[in-house]
């Protein structure tokens, strides 16, 4: 059997096991969900980020399980694997994108991933007070996602949003850094 | 295909779902399992250890005159244990099965704490008539 | 198809007898977790150290024998006491067990490939051990540390037993 790429991998799940549901639903789900956070925090953006950061990591614990039992995958031998595997399969089988993977680091811990595209965004413009453009970062559910979906597979990230077309930015991108791999948590068997 | 039952235990070696689906095995008080899914699971790591190759996994399958376990490890330390009649076959695409449906009526349920006893109805409900399918 | 190691112990849980095949070179001191050279390696879970080399005899043999004890014991448990396990695999080797009605155990750790094994360890037992350590009237009851075991008979015999077989390589 030959070895599937990440992307081939991605495609054949989103092409064959998954249910799709209408993008404006969710972008619209999405939407009052951080509009109801502005309002409840009284326009804190800085807690409303962090807030979106904590339901992602819910999101992201169990998003991993998803993942792992519809794709068969084994374990990813370097950090640019995993990255990979997020790009090609994971924002592949969620959102039906595939952001780019750029700007690694000279250690291959760090990199970017720049969404040409993002359905949560969609028809989306930050309020205009002035504070939302400097602090919100919008998509910030996504960096929660991907955090707790990596600690579930012992690698410690931190992701972060350092740019946001909503902001006026030319891209979006999101810096993703290895922290440490999470060796005391590691399966028995597992390298 | 008689499958007997299906242990899951959590990463820390924590019995959170027992089921017997068919007759074959004794029954155990809940106690008695809760120390089977901590023997197993001590007994997984060090079979592990004492490989005299290096980097072998745990025990994968374990053959007995009356019954067949197999034990399936995820990539985030969740063990799926199946217990089958002694030469049964196909028990990999059973528990790639059983792990797509606990990771779609266990996981995804936001109500469900995860490492904590399984206790969904869907899930159960899907997994018994999976089994009987068989 | 390989074999790797042999062993017997007897009902007092002690590793009377012990062979090894095809092995790596073995450490000369007993492992300690302690004095690993990685300072971030911590040992949450009480279990064995990760990744601090190859075991010596002793330590394997006490390993080996836990894990055979405590899956014969969960068998009983779970099928009645006259049930036991006859092997498990891991994803690099297999590990056959056998044991007689006076709870003699006899342990062999081969490649993944091999089947039926069973009928062997029989076989060593009936045929060697039987032979040429029980019925030797100079061998003790008891082989504390292996006494009276490891006689050229019975190493002897075992050789040239397996050498033959398909499964030694």
């Amino acid at each position: 059997m030959a070895v599937r790429t990440p992307r081939q991998i991605g495609e054949d799940v989103w092409k064959t096991r998954i249910e799709k549901v209408n993008a404006e639903l969710v972008t619209l789900t999405y939407g009052s969900v951080v509009a109801q956070l502005c309002k409840d925090f009284t326009n804190d953006y800085i807690q409303v980020n962090e807030q979106l950061d904590k339901m992602g990591y819910n999101i992201g614990i169990r998003l991993i399980e998803d993942i792992l039992a519809r794709t068969n995958s084994e374990r990813c031998r370097s950090f640019k694997d995993t990255a990979e595997m997020i790009s090609k399969v994971g924002f592949k089988i969620f959102l039906n994108i595939t952001p780019a993977i750029l700007n690694w680091s000279q250690d291959n811990k760090q990199f970017s991933l720049i969404f040409d595209d993002n359905p949560l965004s969609d028809f989306v413009e930050l309020p205009d007070d002035g504070k939302a453009i400097n602090e919100l970062w919008y998509s910030n559910i996504l960096c929660g996602v991907l955090r707790g979906a990596l600690e579930m597979v012992q690698l410690q990230v931190e992701a972060k949003f350092v740019s946001d077309v909503l902001r006026g930015d030319d891209t979006t991108e999101m810096r993703v850094t290895l922290i440490r791999v999470l060796e005391d948590e590691m399966p028995v068997g597992d390298e | 295909m008689v499958v007997y039952s299906l242990y899951i235990l959590n990463k820390a070696a924590g019995l959170i779902y027992q089921r017997d689906f068919n007759e074959g095995l004794r029954k155990l008080s809940s106690n008695d399992y809760l120390v089977l899914s901590g023997t197993f699971h001590a007994v997984h790591a060090i079979a592990s250890r004492i490989s005299p190759v290096p980097s072998s996994s745990g025990i994968e399958v374990l053959e007995t005159e009356t019954f067949r376990l197999q034990c399936f490890q995820t990539l985030t330390g969740t063990k799926f244990l199946l217990i089958s009649e002694p030469r049964q076959q196909g028990s990999d695409a059973i528990l790639r099965r059983i792990y797509e449906l606990y990771a779609d009526y266990v996981i995804k349920n936001p109500f469900y704490q995860i490492e904590m006893p399984v206790r969904c109805d869907l899930f159960d409900r899907h997994l018994g008539a999976y089994i009987k399918s068989l | 198809m390989t074999i790797y190691s042999f062993w017997i112990f007897d009902r007092h849980c002690e590793c009377i007898y012990h062979k090894d095949f095809k092995r790596p070179m073995r450490q000369l001191r007993p492992t300690s977790a302690l004095s690993s050279t990685d300072p971030k390696q911590r040992n949450t879970s009480g279990g064995p150290p990760k990744g601090s080399g190859p075991l010596t005899v002793d330590d394997e043999s006490k390993l080996v024998f836990g894990v055979v004890f405590s899956l014969r014991n969960m068998v009983k448990k779970l099928s009645g006491d006259q049930e036991s396990f006859f092997s498990f695999k891991t994803t690099k080797y297999k590990l056959h067990f056998f044991e007689t009605q006076t709870n003699l155990r006899f342990v062999m750790v081969t490649d993944t490939r091999v089947d039926g094994v069973r009928p062997i360890l029989e076989q060593i037992y009936a045929g060697l051990y039987v032979e040429y350590v029980v019925k030797n009237p100079l061998s003790p009851p008891e082989h504390p540390g292996g006494e009276g075991v490891n006689n050229e008979l019975f190493t002897l015999g075992l050789d040239r037993f397996l050498r033959p077989l398909s499964i030694f390589e």
